[in-house]
């Protein structure tokens, strides 16, 4: 049985030292103010300047010719681009945000304590494991999660107000797509990341270095973007659906295999 | 209050501690004593449930730390031998934190941690972040932190290590009265031998397994130790060399430097006074005397397994690769390090 009294004892000092940390906080603020409002602006004004052409120039497509089914009737060049751009590419990136600060939070909270030596405390309090990864992995999942829907809101904001004049009123979120990008796939993507980071957590000696086995963690969402800009194809809501059976899946797995490698590791990791 | 017996803990073909058993009394300041890698802080960890052993038994204030770590856990407060607070969390949050996580009532947390702070004169320091304290204020953190769910028995994995001189003796005084004021029964680990004396009521000599047991004074006695004490002397003598062997418990004495090098066997603390003021109604000029820990020598005679009595010259540097015992400067500690 999960006594929630002492989780939520766990996550709220986790929290309090996330707060208290420069870094953490920075990488949170930075990878939301980033997403909401540096990314679409870059989008909206850099398609009224090249009008239309919003992808480097090497790559030989226009966003704008790439098929786009829900798109609206009736958008002019520049409009269709900003379209694409938000329904094939800034949806897969969107995934960086929750990746990112949960990556770090979870290498700051597993890592990080096994580093400072704090763990061994936790290990012998009244905890049980269980107890112990659910309030770390919730703590590391919140700030992520939380830095996704910030990020989206601000994004809906700037880009409504950025754009409302190209297609003749608020238009964002572009469609259903975007909902369980935001609502599903984030949350399980970030936790696939934590229970990752909680993996390499096991051996790395440093939390910079448990960081580091996320990374893997980009390639399925370059892939994402790339295949849909050079038409591969396009990822709809039925693709997004499975993928989040999917990653609900891994996650499942990665939760029944984490937390033991991890608490073995740190028992073990001195022999007096 | 602390039952352990026949634990055995192996990593992979290593074995770390084989058979080792005591018990600590009630209110008893218990320490186990061992060079670095004698299984000290394994048996430490087993006894506070973070790594369960291979065979053998645990019983802290009568519960069975195997079957029921929970309940054990909430009875011991746990320090190990790495700083254990938390430096982005205040020095109140800290303890505030471990006072909820032990499941102290939310109206008990306040002022426990106020009687705390106060206890161990962090009052001042409160609101500072852990992480801004020098280390040994730091140290005292961490023993208010393992007494905050007021536990019966408190774990002390060298809780002096990497502190200065003066640091590890307001650490070692914390410790006595957190023994005799607030009655807790502590198990202490350490290699050293002058904490060892100063604080512990009785000693276990580890190495492995258990070696010894008894009181430290005990353990010296029942090795037949001899003590070298060196007595530096404006004046030296022939004469004052037959003065100090005629004094009881002074086995031999020679001349050696200047200095006038005797050996004791029984109490120290009494042949030494008595040694000095023979020497004194016989003119002998003082300027100081040095002498080694019994301990030190017992706990070289046990861990090396040699010949009873054996007797080695004060303050001089171990011989094997194993053992370096040394009066460490300025602070007269018996050192242990392998």
């Amino acid at each position: 049985m999960i006594r929630w009294s002492r989780v939520l004892c766990v996550l709220v000092k986790d929290w309090r030292e996330f707060s208290r940390s420069g870094w953490l906080v920075g990488t949170a603020l930075a990878l939301t103010v980033y997403f909401g409002v540096v990314l679409p602006a870059i989008i909206v004004f850099g398609a009224r300047i090249s009008g239309g052409a919003v992808v480097p120039i090497s790559i030989p497509v226009r966003l704008g010719d790439l098929p786009l089914p829900a798109a609206p009737e009736g958008l002019d060049e520049v409009a269709r681009s900003v379209y694409a751009a938000f329904s094939l590419i800034v949806p897969p990136l969107f995934l960086v945000i929750p990746l990112a600060v949960s990556t770090v939070m979870a290498a700051d909270s597993f890592a990080g304590e096994r580093e400072r030596g704090t763990i061994e405390v936790l290990l012998a309090a009244p905890l049980t494991e269980r107890e112990l990864f659910l309030a770390k992995a919730l703590a590391s999942l919140a700030p992520g999660v939380g830095a996704s829907w910030g990020a989206f809101a601000l994004m809906a904001l700037a880009t409504n107000l950025m754009s409302a004049d190209m297609f003749g009123g608020w238009w964002f979120p572009s469609g259903p797509e975007w909902c369980v990008v935001v609502a599903l796939v984030s949350p399980l993507y970030a936790f696939l990341a934590i229970s990752l980071t909680v993996l390499a957590s096991s051996r790395a000696r440093s939390a910079r270095e448990a960081q580091q086995a996320s990374a893997i963690l980009v390639a399925p969402i370059l892939a994402a973007v790339f295949g849909q800009v050079l038409g591969g194809f396009a990822i709809g809501l039925e693709h997004l659906l499975i993928s989040a059976a999917v990653l609900a899946g891994l996650d499942a797995g990665l939760v029944a295999l984490a937390p033991g490698r991890f608490f073995s590791g740190v028992r073990y990791m001195r022999v007096d | 209050m602390i039952e352990v017996s026949g634990l055995v803990k192996r990593y992979g073909p290593v074995t770390a501690i084989e058979g080792v058993t005591f018990s600590v009394g009630s209110g008893e300041v218990f320490g186990l004593l061992g060079p670095n890698g004698a299984g000290k802080t394994t048996t430490m960890r087993i006894i506070c449930c973070v790594i369960p052993p291979d065979a053998g038994s645990v019983v802290v204030a009568g519960v069975d730390a195997l079957r029921e770590p929970s309940r054990a856990k909430q009875s011991i407060g746990y320090l190990p031998e790495v700083p254990s607070v938390y430096g982005r969390l205040t020095v109140r949050e800290n303890l505030e934190f471990f006072a909820r996580l032990y499941g102290v009532p939310g109206g008990e947390v306040g002022p426990r941690v106020s009687r705390l702070l106060r206890f161990f004169s962090l009052e001042g320091r409160a609101d500072q972040l852990a992480s801004r304290l020098s280390r040994g204020l730091r140290q005292r953190l961490a023993i208010a932190r393992a007494l905050v769910h007021d536990p019966p028995v408190l774990l002390l994995d060298e809780p002096t290590s990497g502190l200065d001189p003066m640091s590890a003796r307001e650490v070692r005084d914390l410790v006595v009265r957190v023994a005799r004021e607030e009655g807790k029964t502590v198990l202490l680990s350490t290699h050293n031998l002058f904490e060892a004396e100063q604080v512990c009521d009785r000693v276990a000599i580890i190495r492995r397994t258990i070696l010894a047991v008894g009181r430290p004074r005990e353990l010296a006695e029942r090795a037949s130790i001899r003590v070298p004490v060196r007595v530096a002397l404006a004046n030296p003598s022939e004469g004052l060399v037959r003065v100090a062997l005629s004094v009881q418990g002074v086995t031999s004495a020679k001349l050696e430097s200047g200095e006038l090098v005797a050996e004791l066997e029984g109490d120290p603390d009494s042949v030494v006074p008595e040694l000095s003021a023979a020497l004194v109604e016989a003119g002998a000029k003082i300027l100081s005397i040095r002498r080694t820990s019994s301990l030190e020598e017992a706990f070289i005679s046990v861990v090396r397994g040699g010949p009873r009595g054996r007797s080695r010259s004060g303050g001089g540097v171990g011989e094997g690769p194993d053992v370096d015992a040394r009066t460490a400067e300025g602070s007269g500690e018996g050192v242990v390090r392998a």
